[in-house]
């Protein structure tokens, strides 16, 4: 294997001199040579590993944990650029090489967690929420819930977000220790936007809500069996921090969650959260000719309906929307309709469309009521762009993307796809 | 003569909902209220008592485990779906919709479930090794100008009509009911059966006012549609050609 590990490396440098991101292919080639190479890897020194999943906020809450223990002093071995299959994970250890590392934080797409907690056992496994994803790609969320339970070892703390009831059925049947965190906020949204997992693990009945806050993530209780919200040790919802949505505060609870478990004073990581800026596409800033445009993904309908809570609150006149239809963005574009515009006010007065399905998310616009004489249709992102930088002043841009499409607005506004 | 409430019934509409399908509920609405209309959209779930009044059906796809909640509840309501689609009531039926009405649905494995049987076709699952029925789908009609309709599919049931029907269209790309006949969907009276998602209305405007027009012939006497700015929907559907 050191010989492989050799030779991979000497891959991924050459790649990096040639000026290309290098990507997945070191550790696709790695996979293929030794389906164990990870496990293998990560199991020569006694580092504390905590992995994190679920449908949103992974990137920004392992930036958030990684951000913390960096500032803090330690070396931590991650996956920064969103790449989280087998691939992903094996790529960042060739790209680790020699150097010494004191963590590992890793975040890990739904459908690997499973695979990963066959090879090592984590200290920490932190699932955020499941949510109804592209369903040409996973199916249910059903599924992925069946394929969680019972992987993690009774050694793994699980940290787990309470107020999502697939996620307490996991916890329910795990073994080991489990540390719940959950959000308090004021409002609560009344209307059911693309819910999934609505009916009780236990009896199958339809669950009933005191408060909801995104999608099915909310004051559950079943009024048969009497399963409710557990306890929670960490509760937010008001964290000072410099990322916008109801998201990103069970993001940064989350994150809070785990460092404090690892033995971190709270005192110390608030102040961290406090420091932290968005990472790539996750609500960070980019300045382009003069102008500022902050970027949020958007993959699934939860996700897209919480990024225009943003619109909802911004003082930019214009605001660009991309929708792309690649394998990564998901090639069936009828999410879309399952995105909450309707109860949604949306303030910049001009909304530039681009990408490649732009007509019909703009068609969806239109029939959410968004009069048709404020939306600019521009498939081109360099159109798209250009037109933003003519009537943007000196607020941020709000963009919002599908993943290929975040890549290709990156691409513009910085000359590179990925980092 | 004062336009009465246009309802709309939503079969299952908490169980099934996959695919956006809630888009064609949305976009038939629009288009009744933006002409005048006032509009009211009825969920009819497991349980819940039939409407007489609606004045259009509509029933999404669902996943497996869905489907099985709302079997036994939906062969209750067979008596109510034949008298309406005899009387020229209008319905929408998307893909398991469509196979739940046919006579029977043959899954990989076990036996045949019995469906409602107000569809003359019967569907077929070849097995799990077989490939699904994946992609964007365009079919030709002789009923719409222009004659297209543009739609997503994804399934793995193959649908045989009876020599007998009449399908929604011929497939000029992408599969349809099978992998064989390049037939699509069915019409049966006003009850259209097809496994377009997309979903299937707000890209194909001149079929969500076709069959906004079926409903309101039947009740009011010839009501004419006034136009909607349908630049965007005809870009998207041109896009897909």
């Amino acid at each position: 294997m050191i010989r492989m590990y050799y030779f991979l490396r000497l891959i991924y440098l050459c790649l990096k001199r040639l000026n290309r991101s290098g990507g997945t292919w070191p550790g696709h080639i790695a996979l293929k040579l030794d389906r164990h190479f990870i496990g293998k890897y990560l199991s020569k020194d006694p580092v504390p590993i905590i992995l994190v999943s679920g449908t949103n906020g992974k990137t920004t809450t392992t930036a958030l944990i990684t951000h913390f223990l960096s500032q803090s002093g330690h070396k931590v071995l991650t996956n920064n650029s969103g790449a989280n299959l087998m691939n992903g994970l094996a790529s960042a250890i060739i790209a680790q090489g020699k150097k010494p590392f004191d963590y590992v934080v890793f975040e890990v797409d739904e459908n690997v967690l499973p695979i990963i907690t066959g090879q090592i056992k984590p200290n920490i496994v932190v699932l955020l929420n499941l949510f109804r994803d592209q369903l040409d790609r996973y199916g249910e969320i059903e599924t992925t819930r069946l394929k969680w339970l019972g992987i993690l070892d009774s050694q793994t703390t699980l940290i787990a977000n309470a107020q999502d009831p697939s996620l307490v059925s996991i916890a329910q049947a795990h073994q080991g220790k489990t540390i719940y965190f959950s959000c308090d906020f004021e409002s609560s949204d009344t209307r059911h936007v693309a819910l999934d997992g609505i009916h009780c693990f236990k009896c199958g009945e339809r669950l009933t809500f005191k408060k909801i806050y995104i999608s099915h993530i909310g004051d559950w209780q079943c009024p048969k069996c009497k399963e409710s919200v557990p306890k929670a040790d960490f509760v937010g919802g008001h964290l000072k921090v410099d990322l916008s949505g109801k998201y990103n505060q069970f993001n940064a609870i989350a994150a809070l969650a785990t460092l404090v478990t690892q033995g971190f004073k709270k005192k110390d990581i608030l102040a961290q959260l406090e420091n932290f800026s968005a990472v790539f596409g996750r609500g960070e800033t980019i300045n382009y000719k003069n102008k500022k445009y902050e970027l949020h993904l958007a993959k699934n309908p939860a996700g897209f309906t919480e990024s225009i809570s943003i619109l909802a609150n911004s003082p930019s006149p214009i605001a660009l929307l991309c929708l792309n239809d690649n394998i990564a963005d998901g090639r069936d574009v009828s999410w879309i309709w399952d995105i909450g515009f309707e109860d949604s006010k949306i303030i910049p007065a001009t909304l530039v469309i681009s990408g490649q399905r732009a007509y019909d998310l703009a068609l969806r616009l239109q029939y959410a009521g968004i009069s048709v004489s404020r939306l600019k249709i521009l498939p081109s992102f360099k159109e798209a762009i250009h037109y933003c930088g003519l009537h943007a002043k000196v607020t941020k841009v709000p963009v919002i993307a599908t993943y290929t499409a975040m890549l290709q607005v990156r691409k513009v506004l910085t000359g590179r796809l990925i980092l | 003569m004062t336009k009465k409430k246009f309802i709309i019934g939503w079969l299952y509409s908490d169980l099934m909902d996959t695919y956006g399908d809630r888009g064609n509920i949305i976009a038939l609405k629009n288009r009744l209220i933006w002409r005048g209309f006032e509009t009211q959209v009825e969920e009819i779930t497991v349980g819940d008592k039939w409407n007489d009044q609606i004045d259009f059906l509509f029933m999404g796809g669902a996943q497996d485990k869905a489907q099985q909640l709302l079997m036994a509840d939906l062969t209750k309501k067979t008596g109510h779906l034949k008298e309406y689609m005899d009387s020229g009531g209008v319905g929408l039926f998307v893909c398991a919709a469509y196979q739940l009405l046919g006579k029977y649905y043959q899954p990989s494995a076990g036996e045949p479930i019995a469906g409602l049987g107000i569809f003359d076709l019967y569907t077929i699952h070849p097995g799990l090794d077989k490939d699904r029925l994946i992609g964007n789908v365009i079919i030709e009609t002789d009923f719409l100008s222009p004659k297209t309709l543009v739609g997503f599919e994804n399934h793995g049931g193959r649908t045989i009509l009876s020599t007998k029907c009449t399908p929604l269209g011929t497939v000029s790309r992408g599969f349809g009911n099978n992998d064989r006949d390049k037939t699509e969907g069915i019409i049966s009276n006003n009850f259209f059966g097809t496994y377009l998602h997309g979903p299937i209305l707000p890209r194909n405007p001149h079929f969500a006012d076709h069959l906004i027009k079926l409903a309101l012939n039947k009740r009011d006497c010839g009501v004419e549609l006034s136009p909607i700015d349908d630049e965007i929907a005809w870009k998207a559907h041109e896009q897909a050609l």
